[in-house]
């Protein structure tokens, strides 16, 4: 199946092809690299050089002194709290309840199925 | 070559919350995935080479490839003079692949026999910063003629939806005000800056 015709199924009617979805988002890891997630973020110049140690692929534009564009693909958000559990990995988790709930499901429901190899 | 713009983040409430001298720093936070089908696999691995991006190409391993005679790009100078040789050795290669997976040989090992022309369809994500670099190489007149087919398209998809942040976006020569290639310079910079204007 070409990929537009994959792409209008899921647009057209997601809950039909809500399975697939699911199989394709959980199973793969290089489709959830097509997602991009932006935060404001508020912190020091040392806990974002924290993040960028543990994660390479995320982005920063510094707006002032403490305020920070962050922006991640979900397959970073994922991999960063694999790798470096700690509460601000778990925030970022957190955000992912309403825009990837199948994601956010897999990671919460702790069976560690998300693959991101 | 089919080309579509399936999803984009707006520049506009990124923007926002940037101080108005710090916009073009959007560029490398904004993405756009793109569905690319029917472009050649030796497009393809030209295009891979551009690393700060993701991609998902449709498998040969595990896609058996049918019909390669219809799912095949040919080149217009071979078009032109010699599509004969050209087809004859497709349609044998064809025969060759059909022949090992009926043999019981694994997609993965016939595939070795396909011709770089063989079709292929991907899903290609891109931040604007690494767009403009891609656009800067790709766009340019010395780049090869299919890619260059592909930047061009995607640069009139992106200049749709972005037309302020992506009006400077072309050929490095466009981009810059000079063109980089030093000798190997095709000489056409005015034309080339006119035809990016309006693209």
């Amino acid at each position: 199946m070409k990929p537009s015709k994959l792409f209008r199924l899921l647009l057209e009617a997601p809950e039909k092809t809500s399975h697939l979805l699911r199989r394709i988002e959980t199973h793969h890891g290089s489709i959830l690299e097509h997602n991009r997630l932006y935060w404001i973020l508020e912190a020091d110049d040392s806990e974002v050089l924290n993040v960028l140690l543990c994660n390479r692929f995320f982005t920063f534009t510094k707006i002032d002194e403490s305020k920070w564009l962050m922006s991640a693909n979900l397959r970073s958000v994922v991999e960063l709290h694999k790798v470096c559990r700690s509460e601000f990995s778990s925030k970022l988790v957190e955000s992912l309840a309403e825009v990837a709930p199948n994601i956010y499901n897999s990671i919460k429901g702790g069976k560690n199925e998300v693959g991101v190899g | 070559m089919k080309l579509e713009l399936v999803s984009c983040s707006s520049s506009v409430e990124l923007i926002k919350s940037l101080p108005s001298e710090m916009v073009l720093e959007v560029l490398p936070h904004i993405c756009f995935t793109f569905i690319i089908e029917g472009i050649s696999r030796a497009c393809s691995h030209q295009l891979v080479r551009h690393r700060v991006a993701s991609y998902s190409q449709q498998s040969q391993r595990y896609v058996e490839v049918k019909n390669l005679d219809k799912h095949i790009v040919v080149p217009r100078s071979i078009e032109e003079k010699s599509r004969d040789i050209f087809m004859e050795y497709v349609t044998t290669a064809a025969k060759v692949y059909e022949t090992l997976v009926k043999y019981g040989i694994s997609k993965e090992d016939a595939r070795f026999v396909l011709p770089n022309a063989t079709e292929t369809n991907l899903i290609l994500t891109m931040d604007g910063k690494e767009l403009f670099h891609f656009f800067g190489l790709r766009c340019c007149y010395r780049a090869q003629w299919e890619i260059k087919t592909l930047a061009d398209l995607m640069l009139s998809k992106v200049r749709e939806v972005e037309p302020k942040l992506f009006n400077k976006a072309g050929p490095y020569c466009f981009q810059l005000g000079y063109c980089p290639e030093g000798r190997f310079s095709c000489g056409r910079i005015k034309e080339v800056q006119k035809k990016y204007e309006t693209l």
